[in-house]
């Protein structure tokens, strides 16, 4: 067998064994979009507030200058400041929450809460059937759903008898005595 | 939906676009992350690890570049630490007389090992990084030397070197293994 031949057969039986080392790990690959979410969504969490402002202000913003978006951000930093003083005195707890936003019709819902036994979600898109979320790493809890477009209210239930909203929500509203509702907009 | 599109999106903020990014791209990087470091559940690491990493850094991508070649260069580069971290715990254990015989020994192993791609595997995790991660390049991911000089950050001619050399070196642990013949 000349070099040229050889040198085929070894290409070929490279590409090949790859190629099924591959599919025979196939299992593996199962899932991993998830995952990766999964862990980005605890990674985000864990991210100090001022690494993920520096990470803002660092990326290219397109049609905004920088005072601009400094401005921005300075008056939506004053209403989210001003509604967690209030909801904090209203429902107080170790509220961390953070709803991800989704693009297409995918929403995660990601609330902190390690000292949870079970945490659910509740909302029209469920007519108020509990949803459970799933507990990932540091007592972060995770939920993917597949909303179509439109406004939602919900709720987070922490050990199925608290009632908490969420701190991220696009809004709130307020239900009956002091409980609110949160609202997001798919 | 455009994979530009997606990169956008995601780089707005949209987790779900980025899994959908994700999805095309997980088969790539896991085999090329497979090919480096021969182990399934290492590799799923890598691969886990490197779309983790790039959406954090997505800011840093030139958006008029292959994403592709991005990709790849996170999860190769992935792959070399892990095999440089490995290395240096092997010389530690080695150093502290820690390490019995190597799985190569065991007749019973050996005997389970005849698969294609567990040989093939096994023959690549025998040869240096250098020469392992163009060789994957080229044969699992089917880039061509342009690109695999630009994942690696290598002149051309290098990844040509390389490549003709891992061949070489891997042709001959495959014939001592016995899995090809000899001229």
């Amino acid at each position: 067998m000349s070099r040229d031949e050889l040198d085929l057969d070894l290409e070929d039986l490279l590409k090949r064994g790859l190629h099924e080392s591959v599919e025979q790990s196939r299992e593996r690959l199962e899932g991993l979009e998830e995952r990766v979410l999964e862990g980005l969504s605890e990674r985000l969490l864990r991210r100090s507030p001022w690494a993920k402002l520096h990470e803002f202000f660092a990326g290219p913003v397109a049609g905004l200058s920088r005072p601009a978006l400094a401005l921005s951000f300075a008056a939506v930093a004053a209403i989210f400041l001003g509604l967690g003083i209030f909801l904090g005195i209203q429902f107080g707890g170790p509220l961390i929450g953070l709803e991800l936003g989704g693009g297409g019709n995918g929403v995660w819902f990601v609330v902190a809460y390690p000292e949870a036994e079970s945490v659910t979600v509740a909302g029209d898109f469920s007519n108020w059937e509990e949803i459970p979320l799933k507990r990932g790493r540091d007592g972060i809890w995770v939920l993917r759903l597949e909303l179509p477009p439109g406004r939602y209210e919900y709720a987070f239930k922490v050990d199925g008898k608290k009632w908490i909203p969420d701190p991220r929500a696009d809004e709130y509203v307020k239900t009956y005595g002091d409980q609110y509702n949160s609202v997001i907009y798919v | 939906m455009e994979e530009l599109e997606l990169l956008q999106r995601s780089l707005a903020g949209e987790l779900e676009a980025w899994g959908e990014i994700v999805k095309r791209y997980k088969q790539a990087v896991f085999g090329i992350a497979l090919g480096i470091l021969g182990n399934p559940a290492d590799a799923e690491d890598a691969a886990q690890d490197a779309f983790i990493r790039a959406y954090e850094n997505l800011h840093r991508y030139d958006l008029r570049r292959r994403f592709s070649t991005w990709i790849f260069t996170i999860v190769s580069n992935i792959c070399k630490n892990k095999l440089r971290r490995e290395r240096l715990q092997h010389q530690q254990a080695l150093d502290e007389g820690r390490l019995a015989g190597r799985a190569d020994d065991d007749p019973a192993c050996q005997a389970l090992e005849e698969e294609r791609g567990k040989l093939v595997r096994e023959a690549l995790s025998e040869i240096r990084f250098e020469y392992r991660a163009p060789l994957v390049l080229r044969y699992y991911a089917e880039l061509d030397y342009k690109e695999i000089a630009r994942v690696l950050s290598l002149p051309e001619g290098t990844v040509k070197t390389r490549i003709h050399r891992g061949k070489a070196e891997l042709r001959r642990i495959l014939e001592r293994k016995g899995v090809i013949g000899q001229p």
